[in-house]
């Protein structure tokens, strides 16, 4: 599945690698001074993550026949989303059925090539700026796709991410 | 459908003909036969009675009932006709004579089709309340209870019965007609062989043939089920008679109609005035198919239906086969055949569609439906060649008029049509359960990707709607024309012909005024305008609300709606026109719907002025203002004049309303789509007092449109939620004519323009003037300040304010109200949703403007501000430090000094609380030689006076931990207040007491560590001649000690101990210690003395102690016991060590006195043993010079003891010496035995083993003590360097020696060659 | 007549864009004679009669096909995966619309939709759409459809 369906234009994929660092690098170098400012750059990553996954959906699910229910939506997002954007579908799949899903995907295209000479748990807190980002774009996919959700991820060294999604009940 | 005569649209069932349920007769001048026989009077007291009621009952209901509702089970269902008690089946008529007709056939003079009517109601009539198909027969059996016979015999009775039936029969018989005889009977079991005798009885008397049959139906039996067997049974018979009723029409038909009409039999001379020859074909066709339906032969009957359809249709058109060449219509243009033949036309419309329909072909039906119109709007009397009419809706094709519009009869007539096929639909739709739109999507050729689900879906119950659905769908097209959809839309396109009828009625109106009418114009304007077409239109969307309501669709039923409230209007009905749109509005309002808003925002200005409602009026009005309504520019100019026109009162305006309650209008902007809308700010969340922050209100009208033109305000009310802070802004009214050009006043007062033509306004409100105003709430206090308050399209308009009191408070704007005041009335729009609503990309209400001077505004997107203001009390800063020595030591007394700075201009005056994990803490350090246990712990609110602004204070403590090392936690925390202010701050809420706290670890180490041993020692000389004391000054003697060994004997035996103390002093800080002391406990058990010495005298206090050196002293203990004492336990008592920093270690030069810490000594064993042997060896021992190695064998027991004594040699050594001896050993007396050694190797080597045996206690004790040969120097340097040369020799004798004091270790002593130095 | 006449052809007449929470979006009247407000009362009607058809019916492609007609306007519609509704409105003609060549257009006006909403410049709180490219998207799509759409044979 293309992005672009009726004009199959295409782009290097390093170049988003170097935009999505430097992106990153943007909100982490502006003068987090408070706490407050820090939640506000993180959380404006998560918006554009946010928009980046509307559109995505929109595109995505163009010809795709209806969903009938979240699992499905799920379903479709580790499977068609995942592959269309990581190159590969969610390793791993769980849910309590109460409208909470763990997504485990053991090898994060986007963190493949990072690495960190420092122990685990400073490659987490490097790593974790990086998440917002894809954090973000899984809640616009949903939410566009009629599931409201929060997300939250965590990495497990070397590149394992895991992904929570909670649906909130509107 | 009401329209029509209801016999010749209603669905036809077989019809059954019931007698004997009831007992009516026919009266006396009813023209229907009679029956001969004498009837038998039922006996009404029989139980027989209340089945018949019952029977009654089912049967009626079963009549309301038809076709339609045993949808797809209609086999055996009947209609029943009831017939009087001795009423007969009329028969066929008698004489043959061919030129006598029935009285409904149209060559009957006296028919009502006479001459030339088609087709009459009665006919059918005839057949559903005259001739049935079949006949049930009810009738009661002879009873034998006596009581209630009426005297009348059995034998008469059955005579009765019989002759009835048989006559029945006859009458039947003649019209082929089933007849059904059921007895009711009341037995008892007894009786059962002698009714089924009599039952045969009946049978063969009556000789009834399979054809006629006879049933019991016993009492207490269910009779409904019976008799619906029965009707089951009977059904396919009654069927065969209408189809044996169907040939004779047809035979009859061939008699009028020659199968080829060239050739006319003379039978019937066709002449003029008489029934045509299609008529004929009509006429049969008809009979055929109403039979037909009656046989339920649904195809059979829509075929005979559609030829005559096609027949008649072809009457209407100029017919070239009328033999009297003139090229007219068989039927007299608007003659009473003529609209008769119209009106069966449209029936047999109708049936067609209802058949279609029951057979579930939709499509069939609709497409009858629209080629009747089509074939029928072509009546010249429907042809409007009036340029004046148009048509007003847009209506569908098939719908609409062949000319430009149709006459007022065209849309009479298409009215009707539509309402009948409107009510077929929804009839379908909820009797067949036809469910619409139809036809659905095919599912097999547009989804690409099928799922089974569907395809089942399609298959299953596969009727022929189905069918017909897939066989459509193979065209992959849904035809719009030929799309059926729910019966609300066939409403709402009847209620459109109506108002077309409406509009043609107007325009005649028009035309009457313009020019004479024809004489049948005039009578139908007349009649015309007796209609009330608004209510009718109103009933029949009404109804398509109906239909809509059920089917859920909620916004069609609010288009349906408006429909309905604008026919109310045009009845004048305006307040139940404006309940409709003002609920309409909400929807729509709630949606976004702006462009429907702004329709119903229209019509309710509209109606409320002319309910005179001036509230609503303004309030549409305001809300039309708003730039999201689709309007124009003019529509925009007009609307905002009227409206300030009405507040001004330039526009009289009649109210209905109490004037005085409503001279102030107000209005929730929040409610509405409002054309300005109001953002508050602060460009803090949190400030303090006597600090300014500031605010921003802005009004934006952010849309091109809106207001058309520049608007001005009165006034404008900013209400906090503390009203001492509400704002009152007048319109300065001296600006007269308003203009927006860009202005820059300094400080107060900026406008600029954008590229994009966005006017930005800011305004200075930071200096407002305490003034009263008078509101309509009464009068109350506002700040205010004359400001220019017009407002023009696309603008910003931005009052900056400051908020700036001494007060803590969480403040923030509730209400901004915009006012425009008159004489006549005040309007008040109130904005109480002030929040700024989160925006992805922040738009422009989200941002700060920020005004520089010289410099045009900047404006700086600031997302988080929030319209909430948080004032509060900032807690005074201080600062609190620390300064002590690095490590702590145990036992010793710590000071630490804390300094407090106040970094405030104020005065503050603090409070101290300090303690220390684990500590006892003095601020006093004095109280620390006070015994621990009535020291504090902590030190709590240490008053430390005022702290003059900018200056500190500096606290000493002392903590002292006599307990454990490690890092323990000093908390520090200070309460303070701010000295001068106290008055004020009292009355505050906020907490009097600020605090600060303050934790540090200090970690305690040791000043030494301390290892003590305590080693067995052999007899020393000072000792021998004196008596034991206490005596601690015989240091002399002692010294010079070496021993020589002489055994003597003694009352109370003496042991000597050495006790090794070894001090590691710590690597931190230098120590100077007092002196070194034996606290030696008071034994507690009678007859033991302790005493001791140290060997050698040591000026501790002149040692300059090395940090982290290791340094051995000795002390001897001389135990003096009663030999009678077993062995004891004894606690010698504590090491005691005074020792204090050394004042060049010391941060602070106090006075500090000697610290003292108490080490607790090993507990030593009296009498352990009987006999204790020590070794004795020089130090150095080096390889080829011979070293003398001696046992000290001492009995300390008080009986004569015999020892041997073994010596094994051994490789390392070769020994001189005895090898093996036995000797016996006085009580408390030593033996000693010298061997002499020499080392073969060098190296750590096990001596010669030496073993010792006492027989008489059998026992070999071991060796418990060995003592260095050689004369000890206790000076410490020496001692160091012995110690030391110990430590560089691990396996040194000594050391060993000592350790194997331990009893089961085995007998071995080690000694260290060293290679000889040459 | 006359009015038949011009039916031959078929023609869009509307397209309107219609929200997740049902607000319009987008409507734009391609026809001559009906007034928008027409249009804006059929779009909003279509929104129930969509949930209608999609809870009616186990039929899960986005296209719908025919939902309802009203007057002589056929009201077509669409539902994406994200809930925005598409509808399109055509004058009825006397030949009728092939339903695939309907989903091509639908296809062809949520792809100008999705390509809406990749700008990174449009904002989604918006209430309705002002982009001119979209506007230019749909207008071309609407001039383009049913070129090859010859006379009834």
């Amino acid at each position: 599945m293309s992005l672009y369906k009726q004009d199959k234009r295409q782009v290097c994929e390093s170049c988003f690698d170097y935009i999505f660092i430097e992106m990153v690098h943007y909100f982490n170098d502006i003068d987090n001074s408070t706490d407050k400012e820090k939640e506000l750059k993180s959380s404006k990553l998560e918006q554009m993550g946010y928009l980046t996954g509307q559109s995505l959906a929109e595109r995505l699910t163009g010809d795709r026949s209806r969903f009938t229910d979240n699992l499905d939506v799920i379903k479709f997002v580790c499977k068609d989303f995942w592959s269309t954007i990581f190159k590969k579908q969610v390793d791993n799949l769980k849910t309590n059925h109460k409208g909470t899903y763990v997504l485990t995907d053991n090898n994060f295209k986007w963190f493949s090539k990072m690495s960190s000479n420092s122990g685990q748990e400073d490659f987490k807190k490097e790593v974790l700026p990086y998440l917002s980002f894809p954090c973000g774009i899984i809640r616009g996919v949903l939410s566009n796709l009629g599931i409201n959700c929060t997300v939250l991820a965590d990495v497990n060294p070397p590149n394992q991410c895991i992904f929570q999604i909670k649906t909130v009940k509107s | 459908m009401e329209n029509y005569p209801f016999d010749s649209i209603y669905q036809q069932v077989p019809v059954l003909a019931v007698v004997g349920l009831t007992n009516t007769l026919l009266n006396e001048n009813s023209t229907e036969p009679r029956l001969q026989s004498q009837i038998l009077e039922p006996n009404l007291n029989s139980p027989l009675t209340s089945i018949k009621g019952q029977l009654i009952q089912y049967f009626t209901e079963q009549n309301k009932l038809n076709a339609w509702d045993v949808f797809r089970k209609n086999i055996g269902f009947f209609h029943a006709i009831f017939f009087e008690r001795d009423r007969l089946i009329r028969p066929r008529k008698i004489n043959t004579n061919p030129n006598v007709h029935s009285e409904i056939s149209p060559l009957n003079p006296n028919s009502p089709l006479y001459p030339k009517g088609i087709m009459t109601t009665l006919w059918v009539q005839k057949y559903t309340t005259q001739i049935p198909c079949t006949m049930l027969l009810f009738t009661d059996m002879y009873e034998y209870n006596v009581n209630d016979q009426s005297g009348i015999q059995e034998r008469d009775y059955d005579k009765l019965i019989t002759s009835e039936i048989i006559e029945r029969k006859k009458n039947c018989q003649e019209r082929g007609i089933k007849l059904v005889v059921i007895v009711m009977i009341k037995y008892h079991e007894t009786e059962l062989s002698r009714i089924d005798e009599k039952v045969s009885f009946y049978r063969k008397t009556c000789n009834l043939d399979a054809k006629n049959t006879i049933f019991v139906l016993p009492y207490g039996s269910n009779p409904v089920e019976l008799l619906t067997s029965i009707k089951k049974t009977i059904y396919e018979p009654s069927v065969n008679y209408y189809r044996e009723l169907n040939r004779r029409i047809k035979k009859k038909k061939s008699k009028h109609v020659p199968s080829n009409p060239i050739f006319s039999p003379g039978t019937l001379p066709l002449q003029d005035g008489s029934l045509s020859l299609s008529g004929w074909n009509v006429r049969y066709d008809l009979k055929s198919a109403f039979i037909a339906e009656f046989r339920q032969d649904m195809d059979i009957a829509i075929k005979n239906y559609e030829n005559a359809y096609l027949e008649l249709r072809n009457m209407f058109n100029s017919d070239p086969t009328n033999n009297n060449g003139s090229n007219k219509p068989i039927l007299e243009p608007n003659s009473k055949e003529w609209n008769d033949g119209k009106m069966i036309a449209d029936c047999i419309n109708i049936k067609i569609c209802q058949l279609y329909l029951y057979k579930e072909q939709p499509l069939s039906a609709f497409s009858q439906f629209q080629t009747h119109l089509q074939k029928y709007k072509t009546l010249p009397e429907y042809i409007n060649n009036n340029s004046n009419y148009r048509i007003i809706n847009r209506i569908p094709k098939y719908v609409r008029p062949e000319s430009s519009n149709g006459t007022i009869q065209y849309w009479a007539w298409m009215t009707i049509q539509m309402k009948a096929f409107s009510e077929l639909i929804e009839l379908a739709q909820h009797k067949l359960g036809l469910n619409l739109p139809y036809p659905t999507l095919n599912y097999k050729n547009i989804n690409s990707n099928v799922n089974s689900s569907s395809l089942l879906h399609s298959y299953s119950n596969s009727s022929l709607a189905e069918l017909e659905n897939d066989l459509y769908i193979q065209k992959n097209i849904t035809d719009p024309n030929m799309f059926i959809q729910q019966a609300g839309f066939y409403y709402l396109l009847t209620s459109q012909c109506v108002e077309e009828r409406w509009n043609c009625f107007k325009i005649l109106q028009k035309e009457s005024t313009e020019r004479e009418l024809s004489a049948e114009e005039k009578n139908l304007l007349n009649s015309e305008s007796q209609i009330d077409y608004a209510s009718v239109i109103i009933d029949i969307l009404k109804k398509a609300y109906e239909q809509f309501k059920n089917q859920k669709n909620g916004r069609m039923t609010l288009y349906l709606a408006r429909n309905i409230a604008k026919m109310y209007e045009e009845k004048n009905n305006y307040e139940i026109a404006l309940k409709f749109y003002d609920r309409i509005s909400k929807t729509y309002r709630n949606e976004n719907w702006n462009v429907l808003l702004t329709d119903i925002l229209k019509l309710i200005v509209k109606c409320s002025k002319e309910t005179h409602s001036y509230q609503i009026l303004i309030e549409s009005l305001v809300e039309l203002l708003s730039g999201d309504m689709g309007l124009e520019f003019s529509e925009r100019i007009e609307i905002q004049d009227e409206l300030l026109g009405l507040i001004s009162g330039s526009i009289p305006f009649q109210m209905n309303e109490d004037p005085l309650n409503n001279r102030n209008i107000h209005i929730k902007l929040n409610n509405i789509n409002s054309f300005v809308s109001c953002k508050v700010k602060f460009n803090k969340s949190e400030t303090l007092i006597n600090t300014p922050a500031k605010f921003q209100l802005s009004l934006n009208t952010n849309n091109i449109k809106s207001p058309a033109k520049p608007i001005t305000f009165s006034k404008l009310l900013i209400n906090f939620n503390d009203p001492n802070f509400n704002i009152c802004l007048y319109n300065n009214e001296d600006i007269k004519e308003v203009t927006f050009n860009e202005v820059s006043d300094g400080e107060n007062f900026r406008r600029i323009k954008n590229k994009n033509g966005l006017i930005t306004e800011w305004i200075n409100i930071k200096d407002l003037k305490h003034e009263t105003v008078k509101t309509n709430f009464g009068s109350e206090d506002f700040l205010c300040k004359t400001v220019n308050l017009s407002l023009c399209s696309n603008m910003r308009k931005i009052f900056e304010g400051e908020i700036n009191t001494d007060t803590p408070i969480d403040l923030k704007v509730v209400s901004v109200s915009l006012i425009i005041e008159s004489a006549v009335s005040n309007l008040i729009l109130t904005a109480d949703d002030l929040e700024q609503e989160y925006s992805v990309n922040n738009s422009r209400e989200s941002t700060w403007c920020e005004i520089i001077q010289d410099e045009p505004m900047k404006l700086i997107p600031n997302e988080n501000i929030k319209n909430e203001l948080r004032i509060i009390k900032r807690q005074p800063e201080i600062k609190i430090m620390t300064k002590h020595d690095h490590v702590a030591f145990i036992d010793e007394i710590f000071p630490i000094e804390l300094e407090i700075l106040n970094a405030e201009n104020e005065n503050i005056h603090a409070y101290l609380s300090v303690m220390c994990i684990d500590c006892v803490i003095t601020e006093n350090i004095n109280e620390i030689n006070k015994p621990l246990e009535q020291m504090k712990e902590t030190l709590e609110y240490i008053n430390i006076g005022v702290i003059p602004g900018g200056q500190s204070i500096k606290k000493m403590i002392y903590i002292f931990n006599s307990n454990d090392i490690g890092n323990k936690e000093l908390k520090v925390k200070v309460e303070y207040f701010i000295e001068n202010k106290e008055t004020k701050t009292q009355l505050l809420p906020s907490p009097k007491y600020y605090s600060k706290s303050y934790d540090e670890m200090i970690d305690f180490k040791i000043a030494f560590e301390i290892s003590t041993n305590v080693i067995f020692q052999n007899q020393y000389q000072p000792f021998e001649q004196e008596e034991p004391t206490y005596s601690l000054d015989l240091y002399d003697e002692e010294i010079e000690s070496e021993d020589e060994e002489l055994i003597e004997y003694n009352t109370n035996k003496i042991e000597y101990y050495k006790l090794e103390v070894t001090m590691y002093t710590n690597n931190v800080c230098k120590c100077d210690i007092d002196v070194m002391e034996l606290i030696l406990k008071k034994p507690s058990i009678p007859g033991i003395t302790l005493s001791y010495s140290i060997l050698g005298n040591v000026d501790f206090k002149s040692i300059d102690w090395e940090m982290g050196t290791k340094v051995n002293y000795f002390f001897l203990i001389k135990v003096v016991s009663d030999v009678s004492l077993k062995n004891n336990v004894i606690d010698l008592g504590d090491l005691l060590i005074r020792w204090k920093r050394n004042p060049s270690y010391q941060m602070f030069n106090i006075p500090v006195n000697f610290n003292q810490s108490l080490i607790p000594l090993h507990n030593i064993e009296v009498n352990a043993e009987p006999i204790k042997i020590a070794a004795a060896i020089p130090s150095d021992v080096y390889l080829g010079e011979v070293f003398t190695l001696t046992y000290y064998i001492t009995n300390l027991t008080l009986s004569i003891e015999e020892l041997s004594i073994t010596m094994n040699s051994q490789n390392s050594f070769s020994f001189s010496g005895y090898k093996q001896t036995t000797f016996d050993l006085l009580p408390l007396s030593t033996h000693i035995l010298h061997y002499n050694l020499y080392p073969l190797t060098v190296g750590h080597l096990k001596l010669p083993e030496f073993n010792i045996q006492c027989k008489t206690q059998n026992i070999n004790p071991k060796i418990c003590s060995t003592k260095l040969a050689v004369s000890q120097q206790p000076h410490p340097q020496s001692a160091l360097s012995s110690s030391s040369t110990y430590d560089s020799a691990p396996s040194s004798p000594t050391t060993y020696s000592i350790y194997s004091i331990d009893k089961n270790q085995t007998q071995s002593l080690y000694v260290f060659v060293k290679p000889k130095v040459i | 007549m006359s009015l038949t006449a011009i039916n031959t052809l078929t023609k869009i007449s509307c397209v309107a864009v219609i929200g997740k929470m049902n607000n319009p979006m987008f409507i734009k009247n391609y026809s001559n004679e009906v007034d928008e407000l027409k249009f804006h009362y059929l779009a909003n009607i279509s929104c129930d009669l969509i949930e209608a058809k999609i809870t009616q019916s186990k039929y899960n492609d986005s296209y719908l096909g025919l939902l309802y007609i009203m007057e002589d306007l056929a009201v077509y519609g669409y539902l994406t995966n994200t809930k925005i509704k598409i509808i399109i409105i055509l004058t009825i003609s006397i030949n009728p619309v092939k339903d695939m060549e309907m989903k091509q257009i639908f296809k062809k006006v949520h792809a100008v939709y999705s390509n809406l909403i990749s700008n990174p410049f449009y904002d989604p709180d918006s209430r309705n759409i002002t982009s001119s490219s979209f506007i230019k998207g749909i207008d071309n799509i609407v001039n383009t459809s049913f070129q090859n759409d010859v006379t009834p044979s």
